[in-house]
């Protein structure tokens, strides 16, 4: 009786198919999570720039091969200012824009385009992970077979994904147009900057991932995102700046710059030899410290994880 | 009862910290819908999370189908709250729920359309969910519940914010899924009027004590010896007439509501014969049926009474 | 009493009145001429989602003015503030700061609508009694119930005493016990003498509170005024009668005997109710004693004789579908 009420009416047919173990579904919300920050503008301005910074590496690296293959002992006319050898004046480049495949050259290109992922990550972070737990949708999920863990696991594939397009497979790509535009001995000389160059990626990824996961579920606004990562990168520098060339504190400080510790330990990483900030009075930090703080934060970051958002589902 | 009953409770409590939400909660249902009904704070939504199997109970236990591991594959959960993607369209919602329920890619997506279809969704399911009426997300939500074709409903406020129409098309899915299909559905509501529509069972819960778990008939009862009739005009000689056989009469103005008690079918027959004798004219003669809304607060009441 | 007038009203003395209102949202049209007077009591505004109910309410409110016509309360419009003191109105979202509570929301409210600080504490306390949140008065916002946000809200429309109440979808999401309190609280306003429109979803809860319903759809009115007027005006077609007797046998009988009656339109037998016989006329009340005269003569015994549609909850089901 009631049925016939319903106008345009289909059978509901029951359905027993095979099912994929229910772990695939974190690929799903993957996907749908990179597709709702493929939709915002803030993604593609920031994906513009970086593909900019990666065709200046790019090309720069081709130029620094080709200039270096010209005849060596002509003189070069430098704008209006006369001549220089061009010798002298490749060793001047080198010196300042490292774009020779050494593992300066790396770190400077990760370093700058994971500048573009914080900026990315804090204005659609939100989206990312904020909407669900400002709508109460966590409880949809978990009612799912895969429950939180997948949702947990699809969305950290998703923002990793995020940093590896930004990051590593960039940089990898540098690293394969050296083997092309050099030798192919040049990878056999520096596997442990391949392996270096993956390692980065992966020491940004989970510093960067696991800080989303817990700030957007404490703030859950972008607002409220944009000032906690302000603090991170440029309250926390400054402090330590001041404690340490200012004040003289214990150079052991240096360990509150988030920052500057996961930059630390790419450098390590990749075996380039280590660069001061500006001012910087100590010598760099010691890896093994790096390690201990960024330890810190991952393990701090991970329990907040776990406690917001399960705890969020359960009471919602 | 043989069958083996969907939901079995037994003295289910639960804690959070020193609030006891559910205390000592037993009962079983059987396939067919299940009316949970309660005020808030009654311990509704610690119930659903614990029948799905997201929380612990502090001690007793659950078995639904008669196992006691819940298996979320086979339980389909309509949220109350939003919990909708708006820049998703509302078939690939559907099937992105399928999917995260261990549905292939292409067999979500069949069943999403094929789902959509049964519901009488159109060509709005290629629009975007943040562009979707009420009604809509709501049957959007109940499609996302049944996608991999689960053997329990457990629905939250389904009718909440829906005009009547659609009020009344969500009930009859709901029927419809529960005859037709075979589904056993839990219903959760405020709303008591669909529960006595659709409902064939119902489980009462306040402050975390479970008042009454029994079908509706048992619960809101059926005074079937007693009658109302209505008769036009001001009947007082017809109710002088009738003597102990009238229970009380009023006048509505127009019309007089006339409660009689007749036992047997003769008596109804003379009854009405003797309403015909005095020239009124009958406009409606209805058997007093009990009413959901007054056995709901007769047991609230009562609770409240055993307290102090 | 409602209904749409005549041109010339004395105006002072009725509660609402509205002459051919209409108003744009931007190029959607979302009040479309509505003419209306309202008197003192309970009335129900009634219409699907986004029929225009909310943009009326607001307009009643002086929340908005109106692109064309005029409202008038107590003969005053209502976007004045000498219009706004009589009017409270409770809208369908809630719109205060969650952190703070019953209590500091109304004394800050009374305090903006520029009651005396000096009176402030009598008012809340009297008002806080009326809709019974007395002891729950420093439960922050954010920590209520739909229920009691509901209240909240009343509380806070009936802040200056005003003698028009607006409450948009006060039932919305509230459980059983919150929903059999607002009723009772909105009946009590009522022999308060105040004049309340009050829209809803819930038609049972409409049948408990009034008789008086205005019907809107697409932004117009359709129909005003009690419930079964309403139908007879908007559903001009013959109703049903359903007849249940004891006996399966002589139902076919039965129904060949009534078809000999003038008035009846048809019968029909319902699918899977064997005992049910379904009666088609316009004149329920002639027919509906023949039916039983005619049982009684064939000495079959009724066990239910009633007009299918009739509640007021079903007709404006009805309605909506219709």
């Amino acid at each position: 009786m009631a049925v016939n009420s319903l106008n345009s009416f289909l059978e509901y047919r029951p359905w027993n198919g095979l099912r994929n173990p229910a772990w695939m579904g974190a690929f799903a919300i993957m996907r749908e999570s990179l597709k709702l920050i493929f939709t915002r503008k803030v993604f593609w301005v920031v994906f513009s720039l970086a593909v900019l910074n990666f065709l200046l590496y790019f090309f720069g690296q081709y130029l620094f091969f080709w200039v270096a293959d010209q005849q060596p002992d002509g003189l070069v006319r430098v704008g209006g200012f006369g001549r220089a050898n061009q010798n002298d004046m490749m060793q001047f480049l080198r010196s300042v824009l490292k774009m020779d495949g050494s593992p300066e050259t790396f770190r400077n290109f990760i370093n700058l385009q994971s500048r573009g992922i914080i900026v990315l990550l804090v204005l659609a972070g939100a989206s990312l992970l904020g909407e669900d737990l400002n709508q109460g949708s966590l409880i949809f999920y978990q009612s799912k077979s895969g429950g939180m863990k997948n949702y947990i696991g699809g969305k950290f594939l998703a923002a990793s994904f995020l940093v590896h397009l930004f990051a590593t497979i960039p940089a990898l790509f540098l690293f394969l147009e050296i083997c092309f535009i050099d030798t192919w001995t040049y990878l056999l000389y520096n596997p442990r900057l391949l392996l270096g160059i993956i390692g980065y990626g992966f020491v940004i990824n989970l510093g960067l991932v696991s800080l989303l996961f817990a700030t957007v579920g404490f703030f859950r606004s972008t607002i409220g995102l944009i000032m906690c990562w302000a603090g991170v990168f440029f309250l926390l520098p400054s402090l330590c700046a001041i404690m340490i060339d200012r004040l003289r504190l214990n150079p052991v400080l240096r360990i509150l710059d988030f920052w500057y510790c996961v930059e630390r330990l790419g450098e390590k990483c990749l075996g380039a030899s280590p660069t001061l900030l500006p001012g910087q009075t100590d010598q760099a930090l010691n890896p093994w410290f790096a390690v201990a703080s960024l330890g810190f934060v991952f393990t701090v970051t991970s329990i907040l994880t776990m406690r917001i958002y399960f705890k969020q589902g359960i009471e919602s | 009862m043989g069958e083996i009953p969907v939901i079995h409770c037994r003295n289910l409590t639960k804690k959070f910290g020193p609030k006891t939400v559910l205390n000592n909660v037993s009962f079983e249902v059987y396939p067919g819908i299940i009316g949970l009904l309660g005020p808030n704070g009654a311990g509704k939504s610690t119930l659903i999370k614990l029948i799905l199997g997201l929380d612990n109970p502090t001690s007793g236990d659950i078995s639904l189908f008669g196992k006691t591991k819940v298996e979320l594959a086979k339980i389909g959960f309509m949220p109350e709250a939003k919990a909708i993607i708006p820049s998703m369209k509302g078939y690939e919602f559907v099937a992105y729920a399928g999917e995260l329920d261990g549905l292939k890619r292409t067999d979500a997506l069949r069943r999403s359309h094929e789902i959509l279809d049964c519901l009488g969704m159109g060509e709005s399911r290629y629009r975007k969910l943040g562009e979707y009426s009420t009604g809509m997300i709501q049957k959007v939500k109940l499609a996302q519940a049944l996608v991999h074709d689960p053997d329990l409903l457990i629905l939250d406020e389904p009718t909440a914010g829906l005009d009547p129409p659609a009020r009344n098309q969500m009930l009859d899915y709901l029927t419809y899924f529960a005859r037709q299909q075979g589904k056993s559905i839990v219903l959760s509501t405020h709303l008591l009027g669909d529960v006595q529509t659709v409902c064939d069972q119902v489980v009462v819960l306040n402050f975390g004590v479970c008042l009454a778990s029994c079908s509706l008939e048992q619960l809101v009862g059926n005074k079937s010896d007693s009658y109302l009739i209505e008769v036009a005009g001001n009947q007082i000689d017809v109710i002088a007439a009738l003597g102990e056989k009238c229970l009380s009469a009023q006048d509505m103005g127009g019309f007089t509501k006339v409660f009689v008690r007749c036992g047997s079918s003769a008596e109804i027959n003379r009854i009405t014969s003797l309403v015909l004798s005095f020239g009124g004219v009958i406009k409606k003669f209805v058997p007093l049926e009990g009413n959901l809304d007054d056995a709901f607060f007769a047991l609230l009441d009562k609770q409240r009474l055993a307290g102090n | 009493m409602i209904g749409v007038l005549a041109d010339t009203i004395n105006s002072d003395i009725v509660p609402l009145w509205c002459k051919k209102v209409s108003k744009w949202h931007g190029n959607f049209l979302g009040l479309n001429d509505v003419s209306l007077e309202l008197r003192p009591g309970i009335t129900a505004l009634l219409g699907s989602n986004g029929s225009g109910k909310s943009t009326l309410m607001n307009l009643i409110a002086g929340q908005l003015y109106p692109d064309a016509g005029f409202v008038r309360v107590y003969g005053i419009d209502p976007w004045t503030w000498q219009g706004k003191h009589l009017v409270g109105y409770s809208p369908d979202l809630d719109y205060f700061y969650s952190s703070w509570s019953i209590k500091d929301f109304l004394a800050r409210m009374a305090y903006l609508a520029g009651i005396e600080g000096k009176r402030i504490p009598n008012l809340l306390k009297e008002v806080l009694s009326v809709v019974g949140l007395s002891l729950v008065q420093s439960t922050l916002l954010r920590r209520c119930s739909l229920g009691m946000r509901q209240r909240a809200k009343i509380a806070h429309a009936i802040l200056m005493d005003p003698p028009l109440l607006i409450l948009d979808e006060p039932f919305r999401g509230i459980d059983p016990v919150g929903r059999r309190d607002l009723v009772q609280l909105l009946l009590q306003l009522q022999s308060a003498g105040k004049t309340i429109l009050v829209s809803s979803h819930e038609l049972e809860e409409i049948e408990k509170l009034t008789n008086q319903v205005v019907m809107l759809r697409s932004g117009r009115i359709v129909s005003a005024g009690p419930v079964s007027r309403v139908r007879d005006r908007l559903l001009n077609k013959p109703v049903e009668i359903a007849l249940e007797i004891e006996s399966v046998e002589k139902i076919r009988m039965l129904a060949q005997t009534v078809l000999n009656h003038s008035d009846v339109l048809g019968v029909r037998f319902p699918e899977g109710k064997f005992h049910v016989l379904m009666v088609l006329t316009r004149k329920p009340e002639i027919v509906s004693s023949h039916l039983v005269v005619v049982s009684l003569e064939n000495n079959i015994s009724i066990r239910r004789l009633e007009v299918v549609d009739e509640a007021p909850a079903e007709v404006m089901e009805s309605l909506f579908e219709g």
